[in-house]
């Protein structure tokens, strides 16, 4: 086939996608768009099969056999996990208006610029590879095509290279597709829809390739496979245990693959920042596996295929499903199917290419330029179309890139082989993402640092191996290790070797990369927007509840200033819509506003990061804002008081609790001093009565004396004698009253105590009433050899106890031949003292109530005893105040003996 | 569930139960291995795809 007539095929077949794309931007503009529903989408994520698929997989299966499907099995088994993951992703990426992976990252990180360009360095380095792979793909198909056996395109000077004008001429693609305008949406709906056709169309080509090899070609697949056991080589490969992915390769590939499918650039790019709804992830998690399996399907019957119709070694195994039909004289067949070939590879390259830009220009450039003061000068007014213009020129040069990696390295290398390389660069995204949404403590230095420590790790073993293998770099380094250091070498850092290079940078590179990101986060603390926006991210459904712009900044700009910097980015039209959005969504007035609020001047940061990324929108913003962000002070500040706001409340709380009790402790106070009250009102009402008893007799008895002066003198001198027996027992009644008060008074406090020696208290006792006694003539006995009996007491009330008892005693025992016996024991714990007279005795029933009082023993022939009635009262409230007892044993008519027990020290 | 299905995946998919089917040939003229991954495949995506009709039916 002619080269002309190649070339008007393949343009015509991409005239047929930019009649696509058209119509679908038209769709959407009128509000009818066809690219938003599930089933686009999920066609627009198999833009992960490319010219690998195609060409790379059968070549793969040739040589390993089933070598070649972890690659798809990785994000069939992942994607039960997308559910939760990839929708959560995107819902934070459409709050912030995320346009790459890059910002994605930089923006978890605090809106932080270098975040962003470390992982802009990553992708582009580990994505050229991949393009350049595309390249190859697409050489192959106009060479075979062609039917060029010329020499290998390494001895063709490059502007005879066909390769490179399909670089150029997919550079063109690129730019007319995906860099049109600098929408803060960054949606391309045209692209999408161009992406999903030639999904299907890839497909379809393939599936046609592979019935007609397995069909048309040998009859069948038992046929096939028949012919296939025969050849004991073509057997092996069919037998797993050849397909060399023993032990750890297959599980690293799978882990690979797995992180691949949503962390290429490219991926990211249509699975993410072009989804226009976060539940169409759930459809695709098994529409997208299923295409996965239909273009699978034949990839290894057409190898075997291959195999048997070529041998081994003739002909290069990639390129077996064009070479079989086109030998067997399908020339048209062999065309469609290198349209769908040079389909995946244009749309791999296309969508990678756009997003690559994206990065280059909002993730890596701007921050730079912002900065520097240039950019903030008159250049802004032209600022729209610079972005534009920045993008095309990264589009030229990432294509050239690509172009020069192809020619250099990767001529020597299988497609797979390569395209490896890539996946285990964009590996290195995986921590900072995935903890990035799962894990607040994560700091913006850790994900930098396990970032930069993953990619040198990948670089040395993986880029740098095939460098020195392709001779770029001194051979010394594999044998010799870096610097001469053996277990510095690439091939087996450590001393460690793996089945496959893959794994063994995977391993290591992922390894560097998870224990940085740990250990960094750990040992340094989040700065405030850091943790701002890890908590957005991590808790991110209480913020999608709430509903509201989230905001921690208050900040204010001047409206005027506000406005002129939007118009400068996005032309006056766009500023037009961007307010009337943010009148709709807040309810407030844009007209006549002199301050922009927190809301608008977080509304428009967002809207400028959809153009430039959010971590140079923040700058732009912030060069015009009133306040300062809340800077560490003021956060520290406001913690404080918040620390001291709580202190002073729990304080508050702890004095409440203690308020209760002192509540409840006065209240019980209150009631023992109501009682008291009670008690005292009884008392003195009892008590005024008992003292009127003897004031009535003595005033009686007065004023019959002084109304009768011719009384009779004996008459008188009675008389005289009861008032003077009134008057004293009046003068005794009121002297226990005081007593009784004294002692009242101190109920609640102990009166001093002192050591002090019973029996010296009883014979001091007993030496002041011994006249007393003797006129009575009542014998006292005491026994002067008693042990001394310490004890704790009052020394003067312990004589009052001891008075009231023998006077006790002494009224009741019978003059001339009365009795009173004194005695001191002890027991084991108590000191015993005894008082026992002869006398008339006390009933049983009296026995207790003879210590209440104002109670007295009743003879009713002695008449009233002399005595208040207090006295044993008295006597025993002190010997309670000794915390002693006191008792009396008697029988009436027979004496009684007072027991007094006071503890022992 | 779903992170169930996850690791069901990753045993169906990996080494014990792989190297059981992988020598000989024959279901059909396929070899036996090659059934085994594409049926488990058709069976795992089945799965999912029950799990999320049903999580939208009770959405409704």
């Amino acid at each position: 086939m002619g080269l002309t007539f190649l070339t008007i095929a393949f343009l015509g077949y991409f005239s047929l996608l930019f009649v696509i794309a058209f119509y679908a931007e038209k769709r959407e503009r009128s509000k009818k768009s066809i690219v938003n529903n599930p089933y686009f989408y999920a066609l627009s994520l198999a833009v992960y099969c490319t010219a690998w698929t195609y060409f790379g997989s059968i070549g793969r299966a040739a040589t390993n056999g089933y070598g070649f499907l972890p690659i798809y099995l990785g994000p069939t088994i992942f994607a039960p996990l997308w559910i939760f993951f990839l929708t959560k992703i995107i819902r934070i990426s459409k709050a912030q208006r995320i346009n790459s992976i890059a910002d994605f990252i930089s923006s978890r990180y605090g809106k932080a610029a270098l975040p962003g360009i470390v992982a802009t360095i990553i992708a582009i380095f580990g994505i050229i590879p991949y393009i350049s792979i595309q390249l190859k793909g697409i050489a192959f198909c106009f060479d075979i095509l062609s039917g060029q056996t010329g020499p290998p395109s390494e001895d063709i000077p490059f502007y005879e290279d066909s390769a490179l004008y399909i670089a150029i001429a997919l550079a063109a693609f690129a730019i007319l597709f995906g860099t049109r305008n600098v929408d803060p949406n960054q949606r391309h709906e045209g692209l999408v829809a161009a992406i999903a056709f030639e999904s299907v169309f890839k497909l379809v080509a393939f599936l046609a390739g592979g019935i007609f090899i397995v069909y048309g070609i040998y009859g069948g697949f038992d046929k096939l496979f028949d012919q296939a056991y025969v050849v004991p080589e073509i057997a092996k490969v069919l037998d797993f245990s050849q397909s060399g992915m023993e032990g750890e390769s297959w599980f690293f590939l799978l882990l690979l693959s797995g992180l691949a499918v949503i962390f290429l650039p490219r991926q990211f790019h249509v699975a993410v920042v072009e989804n226009t709804n976060a539940g169409f992830v759930k459809k695709a998690a098994w529409l997208f596996p299923i295409y996965l399996l239909l273009i699978n399907f034949f990839v290894l019957p057409i190898a075997t295929a291959g195999l048997l119709h070529y041998g081994q070694g003739n002909v290069e195994p990639d390129t077996f499903i064009l070479q079989l039909p086109l030998d067997y004289g399908y020339k048209y067949l062999a065309l469609f199917i290198a349209l769908g070939g040079v389909s995946a590879a244009a749309s791999m390259v296309i969508v990678a290419v756009t997003s690559l830009t994206i990065m280059l220009s909002n993730s890596l450039l701007m921050p730079l330029l912002v900065r520097s003061r240039q950019m903030r000068s008159p250049y802004l007014n032209e600022f729209h179309k610079s972005v534009l213009g920045i993008r095309r020129v990264g589009v030229l040069m990432i294509l050239l890139l690509a172009y020069g990696y192809f020619k250099s390295v990767g001529q020597q290398y299988t497609i797979v082989s390569i395209g490896l390389v890539s996946f285990a660069a964009v590996a290195q995204f995986a921590p900072a993402i995935i903890g990035g949404i799962y894990w607040k403590r994560a700091t913006k230095k850790g994900a930098v640092a396990g970032m930069i420590g993953g990619f040198i790790v990948w670089a040395f073993t993986l880029p740098m191996l095939n460098m020195i293998e392709v001779g770029l770099c001194p051979k010394s380094i594999m044998t010799e290790g870096l610097w001469g250091l053996s277990f510095l070498k690439p091939q087996s850092l450590f001393g460690l070797e793996m089945s496959d290079q893959i794994s063994h940078s995977v391993f290591w590179s992922l390894l560097v990369n998870i224990g940085l990101y740990f250990f960094v986060s750990l040992s340094g603390k989040p700065s405030p927007e850091e943790a701002a926006q890890a908590d957005y991210f991590v808790d991110f459904i209480k913020y999608q509840k709430e509903g509201a712009d989230y905001e921690i900044l208050k900040r204010e700009a001047n409206f005027e200033k506000l406005r002129s910097l939007l118009v400068r980015y996005f032309g006056e039209k766009k500023v037009k819509s961007i307010l009337k959005k943010f009148e709709k969504k807040y309810r407030l007035k844009t007209e006549g506003m002199t301050l922009a609020p927190t809301e608008l001047v977080n509304f428009a940061e967002t809207s400028l990061a959809g153009a430039l990324g959010a971590a140079s929108a923040k700058i732009v913003i912030n060069s015009i804002v009133k306040k300062q962000p809340i800077s560490l002070e003021e956060m520290l500040k406001v913690l404080d008081q918040t620390q001291e706001v709580i202190q002073y409340s729990r304080q508050l709380e702890i004095s409440r609790a203690e308020l209760e009790a002192a509540t409840v402790k006065l209240r019980l106070a209150n009631e023992q001093l109501k009682e008291l009250d009670e008690m005292k009102a009884e008392f003195i009402s009892t008590v005024t009565h008992e003292l009127r008893t003897p004031i009535t007799s003595i005033k009686s008895l007065a004023k019959i004396i002084s109304e009768n002066p011719d009384l009779e003198t004996a008459e008188k001198d009675r008389f005289l004698n009861i008032i003077v027996g009134e008057s004293e027992r009046l003068a005794r009644m009121v002297n226990q009253v005081l007593d009784i008060e004294k002692l009242q008074m101190r109920k609640n406090r102990s009166f001093d105590k002192t050591e002090v020696n019973l029996r010296e208290r009883v014979e001091k006792t007993i030496s002041s009433i011994e006249k007393s006694a003797e006129a009575k003539g009542i014998q006292l006995i005491f026994s002067p050899e008693q042990p001394a009996y310490p004890m704790l007491g009052n020394r003067d009330y312990l004589i009052q106890i001891i008075i009231n008892l023998l006077s006790n005693a002494l009224k009741f025992c019978p003059e001339q031949e009365g009795v009173i016996t004194i005695q001191l024991s002890d027991t084991e714990d108590r000191i015993l003292l005894s008082v026992a007279d002869n006398g008339i005795g006390i009933e049983v029933e009296k026995q207790e109530l003879i210590f209440e009082k104002f109670t007295q023993v009743q003879d009713e022939q002695a008449g009233k005893p002399d005595g208040s009635g207090l006295g044993l009262f008295i006597t025993k409230k002190l010997v309670e105040q000794h915390e002693g007892e006191i008792w009396v044993e008697s029988k009436a008519g027979e004496g009684a003996t007072f027991f007094v027990a006071f503890p022992k020290v | 569930m779903l992170v169930g299905l996850f690791f069901l995946a990753v045993l169906a998919f990996n080494f014990p139960l792989i190297s059981i089917f992988g020598k000989g040939r024959s279901v059909f003229g396929f070899p036996i291995l090659y059934v085994y991954f594409f049926v488990v495949w058709v069976v795992l995506v089945a799965m999912v795809y029950f799990w999320v009709e049903k999580k939208s039916k009770n959405q409704r």
